[in-house]
């Protein structure tokens, strides 16, 4: 018999499960979006029938013998006190949908076990705090065990910051805010006013969108006055104070069907003011003598802010997990629920590996290739399929990639990619004329081999999940000018052979083609849908879109040329 | 942390509760009830993360809603000590 710790992300959106075995093993962790193709799945149950199936299935769980342990990843429902709701920053509508929805996960988490047969009664459910649930999963796949974890998001159990102090891989609180002072919720605001929806996640076109503008300094400063950081704590001040903040930056707001150029001063502006007030949460932090730093919760997304910490306030070391926004919680509630029986044992310190999540089904590949009419089908693995592949790549075409577990979290790394020639000038343009259907305004990310950063980007560091943007050396812009975005900067992945021999091995095969180590990595999807999760959804995409071709493990399914 | 005393803790949350709702801090009695003085469930939730930094010690968030009166939430805030 053994026991599997089931974590469940009961936020009421970006739902997620993990398993752990007994011996403290992470054994999957997916979203929910991928599972039922709908983007964020708002409402979803984390332990969706089909999707807990099915990744049961995948850690080869016994029903006649084995036993599931769940947890949550929030200490109550926020809607059993009664609190107020902020209207501060986002409407009381947003703020009461979204505790109805957190209720609703909380209160259901593990009734699927029932419908699966695996339990007679509701089962038992422990819960975890919100925030340490984001700090345990995140300082799993930390590559130190010691140093400062910081957790900023919209909201957690009872504020939205916690700090706290990792010893050898054992966390303890030092301190939480309290109140609706909230970085997230600011954001999610600040997305509005540029004219995007925060409940789409559209932070994302706020970043890309900041790189257009210029940040105006009163605008700036009127932005950083929304919030007050009181030793690291964030903190709402008086309402007076928002008002004439509102009212300062409403004149550079831009309706939905404005032009996107209009908000671009504004997400700026915007992005400044949020730089400037993590940095008084970190300096208040400084002070505590660590060297490394873990980030996480949804805040931990913005890219841009990430890069600019290493080598300030003391920190040598910078670690961003690949989930850390709420569907990372699912790995939190499932780790703590270990620790929980297993107190003697060492923490969970994971290998950081990101790729946690379904694999494609090798029937459906063998599917695929008889029925799907498409005229170029190549089997090929190891060395001479890089090469294939890299020869692709090279003359231009751009391919999906489906190979190994899917990624956990929000960025595609590799198994569901799709990737490009990084060097053609309109390769951007291609890619989302003929496939993304993106906005021009947002950049492409490049694939990096870890040990050439420094000959490529300056303030050279590791990025083995995409969650750092750096400035890309001037001499070297114009050789990968579709992965520059509008600032210089690329949001860059890092590798390295023994991490992902695969996109290791095919850099290398790129660059014997192209003297170019590097290449664009987009993920697997199209505008508006979660990145694939099936074959079929794969195939779907090869298509319905100008994608040039896809590869299903090792194989290379290709249209005519 | 030590265990603070009961006075201590009184003598905090009555000077919170006197900010909070600008209620000169002699008018604010033990045993009066707290929304009385125009307490609201914001006040509450800022009132006890400022009594979990003051005496380092975690405090539930239903701590305010539980314990209606400043002498419940001091002797309340005073027995998480003992649970310790």
């Amino acid at each position: 018999m053994s026991r599997f710790y089931l974590g469940l992300s009961t936020s009421g959106h970006d739902p997620a499960l993990a398993l752990i075995d007994e011996d403290g093993r992470i054994r999957f962790a997916e979203a929910t979006e991928r599972f039922l193709q709908d983007k964020r799945a708002w409402g979803a149950a984390p332990d969706l029938v089909g999707h807990l199936e099915s990744a049961l299935a995948a850690v080869g769980f016994d029903r006649s013998a084995d036993q599931v342990v769940v947890s949550t990843s929030w200490a109550r429902v926020k809607a059993a006190l009664p609190v107020s709701i902020s209207n501060a920053m986002l409407p009381v509508s947003d703020g009461l949908w979204l505790r109805g929805l957190q209720a609703h996960a909380q209160a259901s988490a593990g009734d699927s076990l029932l419908r699966l047969g695996l339990a007679e009664t509701r089962p038992e459910v422990r819960h975890f705090d919100h925030h340490l649930s984001h700090a345990a999963a995140a300082c799993s796949s930390a590559p130190f065990a010691d140093g400062l974890c910081l957790v900023i998001d919209g909201e957690g159990d009872v504020g939205a910051a916690s700090l706290f102090r990792l010893r050898e891989g054992r966390l303890g609180r030092v301190w939480r805010s309290w109140g609706p002072g909230s970085l997230g919720s600011y954001y999610a605001w600040l997305t509005g006013l540029c004219g995007f929806d925060w409940r789409a996640g559209e932070e994302w076109k706020v970043m890309g969108l900041a790189a257009f503008g210029t940040p105006d300094e009163r605008l700036v400063n009127a932005l950083e006055s929304m919030l007050d950081i009181v030793d690291g704590r964030p903190r709402l001040p008086e309402q007076a104070v928002i008002d004439a903040a509102v009212a300062r930056a409403k004149p550079y707001g831009r309706g939905p069907r404005d032009p996107i150029e209009r908000a671009a001063d504004l997400a700026a502006s915007g992005q400044a003011a949020y730089a400037r007030l993590v940095d008084r949460i970190l300096e208040s932090c400084a002070g505590l003598g660590e060297r490394n730093l873990v980030l996480s919760g949804g805040c931990a997304l913005n890219s841009s802010y990430n890069g600019t910490i290493r080598g300030r306030f003391g920190f040598d070391q910078v670690h961003v997990p690949s989930a850390p926004a709420d569907d990372g919680n699912a790995l939190g509630a499932a780790l703590l629920s270990w620790m929980q029986d297993h107190p003697e044992r060492p923490a969970v310190a994971g290998l950081g590996s990101p790729f946690l999540g379904s694999r494609a089904d090798p029937k459906v590949i063998d599917g695929a290739v008889a029925n799907c009419g498409y005229s170029q089908v190549t089997r090929a693995g190891g060395e001479a399929g890089l090469a294939i592949l890299a020869e692709r790549l090279a003359a231009g075409k751009i391919i999906g990639v489906m190979r190994g577990a899917a990624e956990f979290g929000p960025r595609a790394l590799g198994h569901r990619s799709i990737l490009a020639d990084p060097r053609p000038h309109d390769m951007k343009d291609r890619l989302n004329q003929r496939v993304k259907g993106r906005e021009p305004y947002r950049p492409f990310a490049p694939v990096v081999p870890a040990d050439r950063v420094g000959d490529w980007f300056d303030r050279p560091q590791p990025s083995p999940y995409m969650s750092f943007t750096l400035p890309w050396k001037a001499e070297v812009r114009d050789r990968v000018p579709a992965v520059v975005h509008a600032d210089g900067t690329g949001r860059l992945q890092t590798v390295d052979a023994s991490s992902d021999p695969w996109m290791s091995g095919l850099l290398s095969a790129f660059e014997a083609r192209t003297g170019v180590p590097i290449v664009l990595n987009t993920s697997f999807n199209v505008m508006g849908k979660p990145i694939v999760h099936s074959v079929q959804d794969a195939m779907a995409v090869l298509a319905t879109t100008g994608l040039d071709g896809v590869l299903l493990e090792d194989v290379l399914i290709e249209k005519a040329a | 942390m030590t265990k603070p005393t009961l006075a201590e803790v009184t003598d905090f949350l009555r000077d919170h509760v006197s900010q909070r709702t600008k209620v000169p801090p002699e008018q604010i009695l033990g045993s009066t009830v707290l929304v009385d003085f125009g307490l609201e469930s914001i006040d509450a939730v800022l009132i006890s993360g400022h009594i979990e930094d003051r005496f380092q010690i975690e405090v539930e968030p239903s701590l305010m809603f539980e314990y209606q009166t400043l002498d419940e939430v001091a002797a309340a805030v005073v027995a998480l000590f003992d649970k310790r």
